[in-house]
């Protein structure tokens, strides 16, 4: 038996000599010290214990001094131990490892004296925020400045607190107001306006990174996440006590306002997902740490995140703690979550889909029959024999407009052939012929030539300014000519019809061809393109027992069927629970799609069939013979896909196997393009047209009523389901699992008092309950701290999400802590606080510099003046709208409008909006956020991606940012539209120039400033003048 | 770091010692202050954010120029040369059984369908794929044990551009021109050109600025496609435009007269005329008319039978002009976001290797080469780094059933060029069959570090306070590769 003593006389002589100088009283590397039994027995940063008694192994101790660990080989420098000196200690372990009563206890508590995470302190020295502020600038022999001037006032307020210059209008009633109170009323005005929490939910979203995309490579839209951004703003505006904000985002599910997660599940997702395993655990590592640091930071101020791989190194967080945070986080997984609807929105929803239902019974005469006749090529599916230049796009001309949306040109070459239209038909055709009209440069004789076996026969010539039948305006806006009659032909399959350049114009121009059996009438009449979410195939009753859908083509990839739906009368016959079975060419095998998915009922992408090449086919066989009489398909019910979708398929019918019949074909449908408008299923002929008119009109009302509805009860706000264990990981691999740990938080401040196996919402219950407790150091002062900068520029700690020892100190202490009793005392109300900032002198005081101060507090930390600074992106975007009159302000919440054209590629590109309109004139709080992707004008003005959580923007000045005020077409079209509100207000020069003044400075113009302006104007124009404004420091300062 | 406070104001304050308030917020690490691994600031004058700033120590490079294959380029059929392979061609890789890599199992080990051949006087062995690029193997230094921690492209790309595989860190040519400005004030100090098909598949992170300044973010443009932004609106005269910016000075001077002192303000005034110059500067710098025929077709770049490789070479022409500038990080990427399929627009030749690299070496190769030679003769690589990367390598195995390899974090090939750099040098090595890095093991951490270093960036100093932590490029990694140092 090894006793104490040993230690002193054998163990301790190995430590002193290799081990204290660094691991001792003086220094404690690693936070970890040999003279102390609980730093033994606890360890270090490493998380592991360093002396287990009684277990060498299981010592980390060991580990490190026989160097089996990189990165803690000990002793770092000089000769290892000897093996003899490793014997001794691992025999002292193994013997229980006792140590002196001077080594102290096993265990020691750790005494909080940092100052944040101590508890509040009243101080008696002032009782205001100008008393503390004061008292500081005395202490550096410095003052307040004086009052700034009213106008200064009322454009620092609203710029502030609502984001957008008060008009002019406002700004005089202030400067008259000689009323006792002006001041507070106006405050008052500014806290009550819905405009307030539009301004402020942009500094907390960007807080907890809340973006509109997974992020990552695909970087997906995440189309139901907007309510969260909604949900923010109204808690703002409500003045949602603080305690209760944090409670609903953390634990909202529980407490009635299901939104509020939305907050766990606000960052980014990476849904690539490999199949190797060790992949996918970091993933999931890597989306619970997201959700850990962004809790710790934003509510906390505390980071946490480095205590993933190793106990933290500033702060009393340990591994463990880390864990059991990991723990109460572990049941939620990204996604989108159903929200209870109202009692009256389920009614409201009940009585539209009833009228639904009667209404398509009543359409459904008018769903066009498939003939499977008439064949249309067109320009963007036919061969180019010569690079085109272009394409005309949003087309005019004559109704239905069969043109796909556009059309192409060349430039013109007499004799040359542009392009091929291979219909590969047999038979007795007329030809539909069509092109782009409505520009002068398009030749008048362009040639359609016949080529067969017997040679080339011209088969028409034409005048492309104008439409087929001769008409039109040649306006220079681009047109689709119609269809135009070139007459009867005998074709076969390998026949071709060419465009060849006549002898006039310097441009040509082809689109769509049409085929037409001779044996139908009338012009040719097309059946909508297929679109991803609906098709449906109408045909004559008929008898089958096998159904076969062959794709010969798709939008891309493999061919997707979220569910096949063969009916007969209003029974779907294909369904597997109904005996029907199903077959195919070869399958894409993955979980989410597989065959037998193809006739389950179930809709959407996770239950859909994918074949294995590019072209398959899938087949019913029903258990009988069955009349049918319609076919509906989906690429995606649910709306969220449309790659993949068949574009060019058949749809044959058997009784006996191989005796095919076709139903219907995509080959008398418009041509697919994901350009063209919503497809028209029904068309309508005959006498009762009007009455199908009228019926549809309603149909599609109500269709998008339900609509509304029904999505607006998903919301991206997390999926909950019971985790399993969590363990703590080594080094914060998740293959080297270590001990189990429950729920909990950080445990020098609380213990959550839950089970391992707590029930999942518990867990986060328990943590909201710590964060929002009173006795809480940190939740408090954080909060108000965070008012202060946004009020100020500068927090009173400047590192605002982080409080702890590597954090700044405060240069207000007892302010700050003045500020967290005021927010707890007054029921956690911030705009109580706010209102205590804005109503100090210290907020009113003058933005001027004063060479005295300057010198011994240049960047006016303590106050001595307001420090003026740029607006941050989305006051310069709402500003420039406002002062035009283009912005949207009453177009409040929804979803939100895109900078971006996305590029619906499985990798989603995001290309920047060329053209704006009053859609994109709504404040940016409402711009789509896409994450990497900055907006093309503003972006650049460092308007975070919301990859990371951003707790105070940076303000850099750069010559992108210029470039993009200067020149972008968005700011130029605000500067025209600003220039025609000054002309409509005024004919007058002078009053024109004194109104953009009071509107973009919100003060008189002076006369040197008047005089400049009036011979810019007269050399350059209005609008230059305007583009300048919107341009100059003034316009984009807070002052 | 407040406006307000220039260079002098800084020194003044922290004479008096007040300093404790203002500088807070970089001063705030006492222990790290004691210390041998202070952060060094760059010293950012507000009106001039690109102007040339001082290295941490004596630098080797003064530019960089990073040229990224994206979608993983094969080390098993560029550079990695690898006897046994060829050997034991399909034949099961021992120990791969049940092996489950990011699409799934694995067939049999396949030798590249490249032949290696010896190359220059130091006999390198490289394969046919790349002909071009391997006469000039005697000035490259290759690192053969480069290991990431990802498999997966966006992370993979993230991590080589970032250091980190999440999204939102600063790129490397941020971090670098943070720290040190550019040679060339009229031309944006860090620049990405983007490959003819697109943007890489983790898009404009690779040159991200993080939560650095925005001005240290990545110009994206080519050969093709400019600057959003940079020409003067439709319809504006370049006389009228000129007056509108004198009218826009007059204004913002009238204004600063009340705020004497403001950098801030200043710096806003100057910008305009940074963006100005830039104007004319872009332009011309994109401007190939004036190269000569003989460059055009050294590059490739009037190739008609090959448009893409053409455009890609016109990409390469302009980086050398570029750096000819002085512009101080230019990333080049070779390879797009997956369009038509995997592997068809980049290097992600899973399915189908010999189809789909065979039409991405030539557009890479000739090009490239071109590039580094026209270097070379202009002395351009006396003062550049040359990168040659990728996010991550390929199995040396076929995929189960399929004609191509998988992805491969665990030992891949990259190689350096040009200044600071031992050549002809191979560095580390992978197994037997180019699977796993076996010997002086290489973390991105690590190339990363030795990039710095060769700038004269020291990486554990170079760090920027966000949300808590002093972040650096190399996280709380890496470890200057001594050995590949000339």
């Amino acid at each position: 038996m090894v006793r104490s003593a040993d230690f002193e006389e054998r163990i301790e002589p190995i430590f002193e000599s290799r081990c204290i100088d660094c691991h001792g009283p003086d220094k404690q590397k690693g936070q970890f010290r040999v003279d102390r039994l609980a730093s033994l027995l606890v360890g270090g940063d490493s998380g592991e214990a360093a002396v287990v008694p009684g277990e060498p192994e299981g010592s980390f101790l060991i580990k490190a001094i026989r160097q089996d660990e990189p990165g803690y080989e000990m002793p770092p420098k000089g000769k290892k131990l000897e093996e003899a000196e490793i014997a001794l200690i691992e025999d002292w372990i193994r013997e229980g490892a006792k140590t002196p009563e001077r080594l102290g206890p096993a265990e020691e508590k750790i005494e909080l004296t940092h100052w944040s995470f101590v508890p509040l302190q009243k101080s008696e020295r002032a009782d205001s925020v100008d008393g503390f502020v004061k008292a500081r600038l005395g202490e550096s022999g410095l003052t307040l400045s004086e009052r700034a001037d009213r106008r200064t006032l009322i454009r620092r307020l609203f710029l502030v607190m609502v984001g957008i210059p008060p008009t002019p209008e406002q700004v005089d009633r202030f400067v008259k107001d000689e009323s006792d109170g002006a001041w507070d009323r106006l405050i008052g005005e500014v806290l009550a306006s819905p405009h307030y929490g539009e301004r402020w939910a942009t500094h907390w979203l960007d807080l907890v990174r809340f973006g509109e995309t997974n992020g990552f490579e695909t970087n997906r839209e995440r189309l139901t996440a907007w309510p969260f951004r909604d949900w923010v703003i109204d808690s703002f505006n409500q003045d949602k006590p603080y305690d209760q904000f944090i409670r609903e985002q953390i634990a909202g599910d529980a407490v009635g306002s299901p939104i509020g997660t939305g907050f766990l599940v606000a960052g980014p997702f990476d849904t690539v997902k490999g199949q190797d395993p060790k992949l996918g655990l970091m993933q999931r590592m890597n989306e619970l740490d997201d959700m850990i640091n962004t809790t710790g930071t934003a509510f906390l101020g505390l980071t946490t995140g480095c205590a993933r791989c190793h106990n933290h190194k500033f702060d009393p967080v340990s591994q463990v703690d880390y864990y059991a945070m990991q723990a109460v986080f572990a049941g939620v997984n990204h996604g989108e979550a159903k929200m209870p609807l109202t009692k009256t929105a389920h009614r409201e929803l009940t009585r539209i889909r009833s009228e639904i239902v009667d209404l398509k019974t009543k359409l459904a005469p008018f769903i066009p029959v498939s003939k499977g006749a008439v064949v249309a090529v067109d320009d963007s599916v036919a061969k180019l024999l010569e690079e085109k230049r272009g394409h005309g796009v949003k087309l005019g001309g004559p109704e239905p407009n069969l043109s796909g949306g556009s059309y192409t040109w060349w430039t013109r070459t007499e004799g040359k052939d542009v392009m091929i239209y291979q219909p590969r038909v047999s038979g007795r055709y007329r030809l539909w012929l069509s092109w782009g009209a409505g520009h002068k440069t398009h030749s008048a004789d362009t040639r359609y030539i016949l080529r067969t076996a017997s040679g080339e026969k011209e088969i028409a010539s034409v005048d492309q300014q104008r439409l087929a039948d001769g008409s039109g305006e040649i306006s220079g806006k681009s047109l689709w000519s119609g269809l135009y009659d070139a007459g009867v032909h005998e074709l076969k399959a390998a026949d071709k019809l060419l465009v060849r350049g006549g002898k006039t114009g310097t441009a040509m121009t082809a689109d769509v061809v049409f085929f037409q059996p001779e044996s139908s009438e009338g012009m040719p009449s097309l059946r909508a393109a297929v679109n991803a979410k609906h098709n449906i195939e109408s045909f004559a009753p008929r008898r089958a027992k096998f159904v076969r859908f062959s794709i010969a083509k798709t939008n891309g990839a493999q061919p997707c069927l979220d569910e096949l739906e063969i009916f007969g009368g209003e029974k779907n016959v294909a369904l597997a629970s109904s005996g029907a079975v199903a077959s195919s060419g070869g399958d894409f095998v993955h979980p989410k799609h597989k065959l037998e998915h193809i006739n389950d009922g179930q809709y959407g992408n996770s239950r859909s069939w994918i074949a294995k090449e590019t072209t398959g086919w899938v087949q019913i066989e029903f258990p009988e013979v069955a009349e049918i009489d319609r076919i509906e398909w989906a690429r995606d019910r649910e709306a969220k896909f449309s790659d993949r979708l068949a574009v060019e398929y058949r749809i044959e019918a058997a009784v006996e196997p191989g005796k095919w019949v076709t139903l219907a074909s995509s080959s008398d449908r418009l041509p697919f393009d994901t350009k063209q408008a919503a497809p028209e299923t029904y068309r309508f002929t005959g006498e009762k047209a009007e009455q199908g008119r009228q019926w549809h009109a309603q149909l599609k009302q109500l269709e998008s009523e339900a609509e509304k509805i029904d999505k607006s009860q998903m919301v991206y706000a997390g999926r909950f389901s019971q985790p399993g264990m969590t363990h703590r990981l080594y080094r914060g691999e998740p293959d080297a699992k270590r001990e189990e740990v429950g729920p909990g938080a950080i445990a020098v401040f609380s213990s959550l008092g839950l089970e391992k196996n707590a029930p999942e919402k518990d867990r986060r219950v328990a943590l909201a309950d710590w964060i929002t407790s009173p006795e809480n150091p940190l939740t408090a002062r954080v909060i108000v701290n965070r008012l202060w900068q946004f009020h100020f520029g500068t927090g009173i700690v400047d590192t605002p999400s982080d409080f702890g020892r590597n954090g700044s100190a405060p240069t207000h202490p007892e302010l700050l802590d003045w500020l967290a009793m005021e927010l707890i005392e007054n029921d956690w109300s911030l705009k109580h606080v706010q209102r205590l900032i804005l109503q100090s002198a210290t907020w009113q005081q003058s933005n001027r510099p004063n060479e005295s101060a300057m010198q011994v507090d240049a960047s006016s930390r303590l106050l001595w003046r307001f420090p003026p600074r740029r607006l941050e992106a989305e006051g310069i975007r709402d500003s420039i709208l406002s002062v035009t009159g283009a912005l949207e302000l009453q177009n409040r919440g929804g979803p939100g409008f895109s900078p971006f054209e996305v590029e619906m590629e499985n990798v989603r590109h995001y290309h920047p909006k060329k053209n704006f309109g009053p859609d994109d004139w709504r404040r940016m709080i409402y711009m789509t956020k896409i994450r990497q992707e900055r907006e093309q004008v503003f972006g650049a003005f460092d308007c975070p991606d919301a990859s990371q959580a951003v707790p105070k923007r940076s303000r850099s000045t750069t010559p992108l940012q210029a470039l993009n005020l200067l020149n972008s077409r968005f700011v130029i079209q605000q500067a025209g539209l600003f220039a025609e509100r000054l002309e409509s207000e005024s004919d007058d020069r002078a009053t024109q120039i004194r109104r953009a003044y009071e509107l973009c400075f919100n003060r008189p113009a002076t006369n040197v400033e008047i005089v400049d302006a009036n011979s810019f104007i007269e050399a350059e124009g209005l609008t230059q003048f305007t583009r300048a404004m919107l341009n100059a420091n003034e316009f984009v300062f807070i002052p | 770091m407040n406006p307000l406070l220039n260079r002098r104001s800084f020194l003044n304050h922290s004479a008096r010692g007040l300093s404790g308030i203002a500088l807070s917020s970089l001063f705030h690490q006492d222990q790290l202050l004691a210390s041998d691994k202070a952060p060094i600031r760059p010293e950012i004058d507000p009106k001039h954010p690109f102007r040339s700033r001082n290295a941490h120590h004596p630098a080797a490079a003064k530019k960089v120029l990073v040229i990224f294959c994206a979608g993983a380029c094969s080390q098993v059929d560029t550079f990695d040369y690898k006897p046994e392979l060829i050997k034991r061609h399909g034949q099961a890789m021992p120990g791969a059984e049940g092996l489950k890599t990011f699409q799934g199992e694995q067939g049999n080990l396949t030798k590249s369908p490249w032949e290696f051949k010896p190359r220059g006087q130091s006999g390198k062995m490289i394969s046919e794929l790349v002909p071009h690029l391997a006469e000039l193997a005697d000035d490259m230094c290759f690192i053969h044990s480069m290991t990431g921690k990802t498999n997966t492209h966006g992370p993979g790309e993230n991590f080589m551009s970032t250091g980190y595989t999440l999204d939102g860190f600063p790129s490397m040519g941020a971090w670098s021109t943070w720290a040190l400005g550019s040679e060339c004030e009229d031309l944006p100090a860090y620049v990405a050109i983007s490959d003819p098909r697109g943007t890489p598949q983790s898009s404009v992170n690779n040159w991200g600025p993080g939560f650095l300044p925005a001005a240290f973010q990545g110009t994206e443009f080519n050969a093709g496609k400019s600057i959003g932004n940079l020409g003067i609106p439709e319809g504006t005269s370049t006389k009228t435009d000129r007056a509108t910016r004198d009218f826009l000075k007059r204004m913002n001077e009238r204004h600063l007269e009340q705020f004497p002192g403001d950098s801030e303000l200043a710096a806003r005034i100057s910008s305009y005329e940074l963006a100005a110059r830039m104007q004319l500067s872009v332009p011309e710098v994109t401007d190939l008319s004036t190269e000569p025929k003989s460059i055009l077709k050294d590059y490739g770049a009037d190739d008609p039978n090959n448009l893409l490789k053409a455009g890609f070479a016109k990409n390469c022409i302009l980086a050398r002009r570029l750096l000819e500038k002085g512009v101080r990080f230019v990333q080049l990427f070779n390879g797009a976001y997956q369009t038509g399929g995997e592997g068809v627009s980049n290097w992600d030749g899973h399915k189908k290797i010999v189809e789909q690299y065979s039409k991405h070496g030539p557009v890479l190769d000739q090009p490239c080469a071109a590039l580094l030679k026209d270097m070379k003769r202009r002395g351009l690589l006396d003062d550049t780094l040359v990168v040659w990367t990728t996010e991550f390598g390929r199995m040396p195995t076929f995929q189960k059933g399929a004609s191509g390899r998988d992805h491969n974090p665990d030992g891949f090939t990259t190689w350096l060029m040009g200044a600071g750099v031992k050549a002809p040098f191979s560095y580390g090595a992978s197994d037997e069959f180019s699977y796993k890095a076996v010997e002086n093991i290489t973390t991105v951490y690590d190339f990363h570090a030795t990039i710095l270093h060769l700038l004269g960036l020291n990486h554990e100093q170079l760090t920027f306070y966000h949300n808590g932590f002093e972040r650096r490029l190399t996280d709380v990694h890496g470890h200057v590769i001594r050995d590949v140092l000339a």
